[in-house]
């Protein structure tokens, strides 16, 4: 992966967390499984755990911890209401800038500025 | 460092998990919080034994290559350093500035060493001085003139005197840990012992 890809993706896996997160609570390896699926992001435990604690420590997710059937306590996450209006406000954010690159990179619009 | 063991996690396949799970806090040491390392560890040993329950069912006995099969699964524990970092080094935070005790020992090393080589300089030189006393004695001789010979046995006494001590006392200040300040020393105590000498000499002959 190149490191503009590796920088892109670094700041949308805690866009793509707080969104997976706000379609329900869910533990830990089952956020990477529903993010797994998704094309370019490319993402795995490994990433994905430390923003899980990262964004646990800042407050925009909530812990429930419930006895696994296999080894320690599974980690429930939830939105917290400051965790909604962060992702409210970086959805806000990514719209405006996926807009405009999209408007950007669209040939028919490159055409009309050289016409 | 589970909340709840696995029964049949036998000691050697628990060690095995945790040697995993250490790499990865290793890896995590230093870009992260403490409370972050345990959580994000805890995720990791979580999911080792769901893998675990999954391949051997409710209640099965893990062997070595089931652990084996189920770690490999796993992101390995450099897949934890932040994405870009070259290495750990680079991706270590800077290291904060040298308290006085870390830098106390190395000034003292740096000052062991020329202590043992100023030590080694002077017992050369006061050894080497002691040459100017068998020339004395000729020259003495040559001219039939004690005054000859006194005048190059006072300066030639007195710096090997003078060498000879701070020969000494730099060997014994640099704690003799240079092989230069052994010989320093031994040469600075040879002058004294030829100083001591020609004093009682030259004692006798005024006596």
């Amino acid at each position: 992966m190149s490191p503009w890809e590796t920088q892109l993706r670094k700041g949308l896996v805690e866009l793509a967390v707080l969104a997976t997160i706000a379609r329900g609570e869910a533990y830990g390896y089952g956020i990477v499984e529903r993010l797994r699926g998704l094309d370019g992001l490319q993402l795995t435990e490994s990433t994905v755990y430390p923003v899980l604690a990262r964004l646990a420590r800042e407050g925009f997710l909530a812990i429930r911890m419930e006895p696994s059937p296999a080894g320690p306590n599974r980690r429930y996450y939830r939105l917290t209401a400051e965790g909604t209006r962060r992702l409210d406000a970086m959805t806000g954010s990514w719209r405006t800038v996926s807009k405009s690159l999209s408007t950007l990179l669209d040939p028919k619009e490159r055409e009309n500025e050289r016409g | 460092m589970s909340v709840v063991d696995m029964p049949n996690l036998a000691p050697a396949l628990q060690s095995l998990v945790d040697a995993r799970l250490d790499a990865i806090d290793q890896m995590l040491l230093g870009q992260v919080s403490r409370q972050e390392r345990l959580d994000v560890v805890g995720e990791v040993e979580g999911r080792i034994h769901e893998l675990l329950r999954e391949r051997l069912g409710a209640g099965g006995e893990p062997s070595r290559d089931d652990v084996l099969a189920v770690l490999a699964r796993l992101d390995p524990p450099e897949a934890y350093l932040p994405e870009g970092a070259p290495s750990m080094e680079a991706s270590a935070p800077p290291r904060a500035p040298r308290t006085a005790r870390e830098v106390a020992p190395q000034a003292s090393a740096t000052d062991s060493v020329s202590f043992a080589r100023l030590s080694l300089a002077l017992g050369t030189i006061a050894l080497a001085t002691a040459f100017m006393i068998p020339l004395g004695f000729a020259v003495g001789l040559r001219f039939d003139s004690e005054l000859v010979a006194f005048a190059f046995w006072v300066p030639a006494l007195t710096c090997m005197l003078v060498c000879g001590l701070a020969s000494v006392a730099l060997a014994l200040r640099s704690r003799l840990k240079n092989p230069g300040a052994i010989i320093g020393l031994v040469s600075g105590c040879v002058s004294l012992l030829l100083v001591f000498v020609m004093a009682l000499w030259l004692a006798t002959l005024f006596v």
